[in-house]
């Protein structure tokens, strides 16, 4: 039950946890080390190679990895597809990082996921297909599912598992979190295409802010390395072609060389908590959530203003929520993503916004060794955000070399650099234009 | 961050009984069949051949160059259509669009398109041989399928017809993502974020894997629809000036509650809990709601929870509120159901009129109370539930 009153007043939102799956690393800070040190999570795709698929490269979760996090999975979960299993072990990091009790058994908790729909692999469409009538023209979905309900257990190699299709649906894992930890105030799946881990946050930050919440799990998760989804946005050319380079050398954002992205899984989650609430039990503070903007676009489907301007009204509205001026951020958390266009539109957002102090503005983009994991991207970089915060150290951007026209004036920082970080813009552009910017500032809150 | 009373307004409703909520409500008190044949479907199951389809909207309905229907699926095409119905007579007036104008969406999962049959077929065949599966994907996958198997492919071709730019959210996959869409996009109107907001839902197109995943979660036979239910929110003192120039019905969201109840035992408490938090927040009781618009329940255990929590709500309420779904003419319509439902209510709200079920028939009457309750029961247990209200008559 989560009457909302609202009274005008504001609650200062703060991060107390986080957690994260990426590659075959199941832990924030390892992570991050292993960012710094200038290693990719981007490999070739055993699979996809073995098939002959173009683009057979991308940051999967390791096999191995992902069937031990299967495996240690609670009971009480419940049934959860291939990103539910790594939503809920980056949230189970999260929540035992903030020292908040197993269960928190309030009304004042929520849980704010992102997470795309799965889709079939080939095994899972073969299963289907033997129950199709091809003179007919029809499908025979008694045969099917009496076959899905025969199977005791998932298959892999069959294509099937008796709870397939309530496994694909995103918001199972929403529910199982909330259940788990007792947090069921407000229960919000987002679909916001490449945006909706960053607006996940920051749906989780307005709540808290609004004093509707006290505490709230926030964060994204994706599985989609599979062959349909390679094959449609390698169809749609947003993909970067292998032509055999090396994997790690494939993602260049910001590169005048850049030719598309790398596609990746993973997940990630924050606790956010309302400073109060985390001070009055004497939580660790990571950093605060000082601003947001979740904003749409008008230009069209594909692609967003060239110059910049849509994601430039983003970044400003983020600012303008968090009482900040541009000059008050020092680190930039880009969605550079590696297609021609979104860091075009990027880089002209980001000279748009800081004009001559671009050039002295740290820019990383993270997805030069992450790959694009679409929903859950933005909350992987949130985590990455508040560590750069925690550390003091700004990771780099691997592969860039050479900017072009555009996306020359930066300071793309493409070595682990030490510097001093009070506040950080961290970007997420969707496809069709659905954008956000949060701004992440130290455990003390932001210093205009 | 202020906060001003949320007025809805600016219905736009396509399903399967047409496309206004005065033709649904028309359509339920006639009894209408609107039901028309699926197809693709063999076998005994399901055991009905019928679905509350609705036309696939064209290009020249939409008001877009073809094109744009390639990075669209139908369920984005019906959103479209929805939010055009919706702001057809802001449009006109051209008060449509920019900054200030947000969107929030309750919406479906995008079940991936099958392969052709024939491609089917000749996956079958090549089952064992992976170089020769994916190069069946490679020529049979459509390239733009990557864009529109995001469900959030609505949200991207209403913001570009329309000229949206507000702060925005999409939500999925149930009928509680409808409400949420409903709840946050007022909210974003109450606290300043937005001048206004288009609120709408749309629902899962019909096709062969929406049985599946029906069956799996434990339907109980209802027939599932197509369509799409949108509507305005906006400051209700007036500050867009939509409202009060169109003359649309509309009414104050009063009140709002959400809830979760995990496991089969504890929803009906859940969805009681949520209604009481709703009532609260509107500042009524029981008493206060002459009307009640439960959400179409697909699930044996939903319907059983939902008609067991709104008994205890409503025990003692004297007059016991009438109840109604429109489930007889638009089918089962996931998250736009509970806005289909919230139109329905704007409607009787404005007439002062309500509908009432009456064994295999709908009735008309007049309305006791100026509040309309709606409600949403996603499934997994989260529940939503908002009060409207109408001008005093």
């Amino acid at each position: 039950m989560t009457p909302h009153i609202p009274n005008g007043a504001e609650h200062e939102v703060v991060v107390t946890g986080i957690g994260l799956v990426a590659g075959q690393l199941t832990d924030p800070e390892a992570l991050f080390d292993h960012l710094a040190e200038g290693r990719t999570l981007i490999t070739e795709h055993p699979l996809h190679k073995e098939w002959g698929v173009p683009c057979a490269v991308s940051a999967h979760i390791d096999p191995a990895v992902r069937q031990e996090l299967a495996d240690a999975v609670p009971e009480e979960a419940g049934p959860l597809g291939s990103a539910g299993v790594l939503a809920w072990h980056a949230a189970a990091q999260a929540w035992q990082r903030s020292g908040l009790p197993r269960r928190l058994d309030s009304e004042r908790g929520g849980v704010f996921l992102a997470c795309n729909r799965m889709v079939m692999e080939p095994a899972e469409l073969t299963a289907l297909a033997d129950h199709v009538d091809h003179e007919a023209g029809a499908l025979d979905l008694d045969g099917y599912l009496e076959r899905l309900d025969g199977t005791a257990a998932p298959d892999a190699a069959d294509g099937l598992d008796p709870q397939r299709y309530q496994k694909v649906q995103p918001d199972s894992a929403t529910a199982a979190l909330a259940d788990y930890f007792g947090a069921a105030g407000v229960l919000e799946t987002h679909a916001d295409a490449c945006a909706a881990g960053g607006m996940a946050i920051g749906s989780a930050y307005r709540y808290i802010r609004s004093g509707t919440l006290d505490v709230a799990l926030a964060g994204g998760a994706e599985s989609l390395t599979t062959l349909t989804s390679v094959t449609a946005f390698y169809g749609v050319g947003a993909l970067a072609p292998a032509d055999g380079r090396d994997p790690a050398q494939i993602s260049r954002p910001f590169d005048k060389d850049r030719s598309g992205f790398v596609i990746g899984d993973g997940a990630a989650f924050l606790v956010l908590e309302s400073r109060a609430h985390a001070e009055a039990r004497g939580a660790r503070i990571l950093a605060t959530v000082a601003g947001y903007a979740g904003v749409t676009e008008a230009v069209k489907m594909t692609s967003s203003s060239r110059d910049g301007a849509d994601y430039a009204q983003c970044m400003r509205a983020a600012l303008t929520d968090a009482g900040l001026a541009p000059e008050d951020i020092d680190h930039v958390n880009a969605h550079g993503t590696s297609t021609e266009a979104n860091d075009t539109c990027e880089a002209a957002a980001l000279h748009t916004v800081f004009g001559a102090r671009a050039a002295h503005l740290p820019i990383t983009g993270n997805k030069s060794a992450m790959g694009h994991s679409l929903a859950n991207s933005g909350a992987a970089e949130a985590v990455l955000s508040v560590l750069s915060l925690q550390r003091q150290t700004l990771l780099p951007t691997l592969n860039f070399t050479e900017p072009d026209e555009v996306t020359s004036g930066l300071d793309v920082v493409t070595e682990r650099r030490p510097a001093r970080v009070t506040a950080v813009l961290s970007n997420s552009f969707g496809f069709g234009g659905q954008n956000c910017s949060l701004i992440l500032a130290e455990a003390g809150g932001a210093r205009p | 961050m202020t906060t001003r009373d949320v007025r809805l307004t600016a219905p736009g409703l396509y399903t399967a009984a047409g496309t206004d909520p005065g033709d649904l409500w028309e359509t339920l008190v006639a009894g209408k069949d609107t039901r028309r044949p699926t197809e693709a479907l063999a076998g005994p199951w399901p055991e009905f051949d019928t679905a509350f389809l609705v036309d696939d909207p064209d290009a020249a309905t939409l008001g877009v160059h073809r094109r744009v229907l390639r990075t669209s699926e139908k369920q984005a095409r019906m959103a479209l259509y929805g939010a055009r119905l919706a702001l057809a007579g802001a449009t006109e007036r051209g008060t449509v669009g920019g900054p200030g104008w947000g969107l929030y969406l309750g919406l479906p999962t995008v079940d991936e398109e099958l392969l052709r049959f024939g491609a089917l077929d000749r996956l079958h065949q090549v089952a064992g041989s992976p170089g020769d599966v994916a190069a069946l994907y490679g020529r049979e996958v459509p390239p733009f399928s990557g864009l529109s198997h995001l469900n959030s492919t609505a949200a991207a071709h209403v913001s570009a017809v329309f000229g949206l730019t507000g702060a925005m959210a999409a939500y999925s996959p149930f009928s509680d993502a409808g409400l949420t869409a409903l709840i946050d996009g007022a909210l974003s109107v109450a606290e300043g974020e937005n001048e206004a907001a288009l609120v709408g839902a749309v629902s899962p197109k019909v096709h062969p894997l929406l049985f599946a995943q029906y069956e799996e979660l434990g339907w109980n036979g209802a027939v599932p629809g197509e369509g799409a239910a949108f509507l305005l929110a906006e400051p209700a003192d007036g500050a867009t000036g939509s409202a009060a120039a169109s003359g649309a019905p509309g009414a104050r969201l009063a009140g709002y509650g959400r809830a979760f109840g995990a496991g089969a035992e504890d929803r009906s408490e859940a969805i009681a809990e949520a209604v009481h938090a709703a009532l609260e927040t509107a500042g009524t009781d029981a008493d206060g709601i002459g009307w009640v618009l439960p959400d179409a329940a697909w699930t044996v255990d939903g319907a059983r929870a939902q008609s067991a929590a709104l008994d205890r709500v409503f025990a003692g309420a004297a007059p016991r509120p009438a109840y109604v779904t429109s489930e007889r003419a638009t089918g089962v319509l996931g998250p736009a159901h509970p806005l289909a439902h919230a139109l329905l209510a704007l409607h009787g709200l404005a007439s002062g009129r309500r509908l009432v079920a009456d064994g295999d028939a709908v009735r008309e009457e007049a309305l006791p109370a100026p509040r309309a309750l709606v409600l949403a029961c996603g499934a997994r247990g989260q529940v939503c539930a908002v009060v409207l209200e109408g001008a005093e008559k």
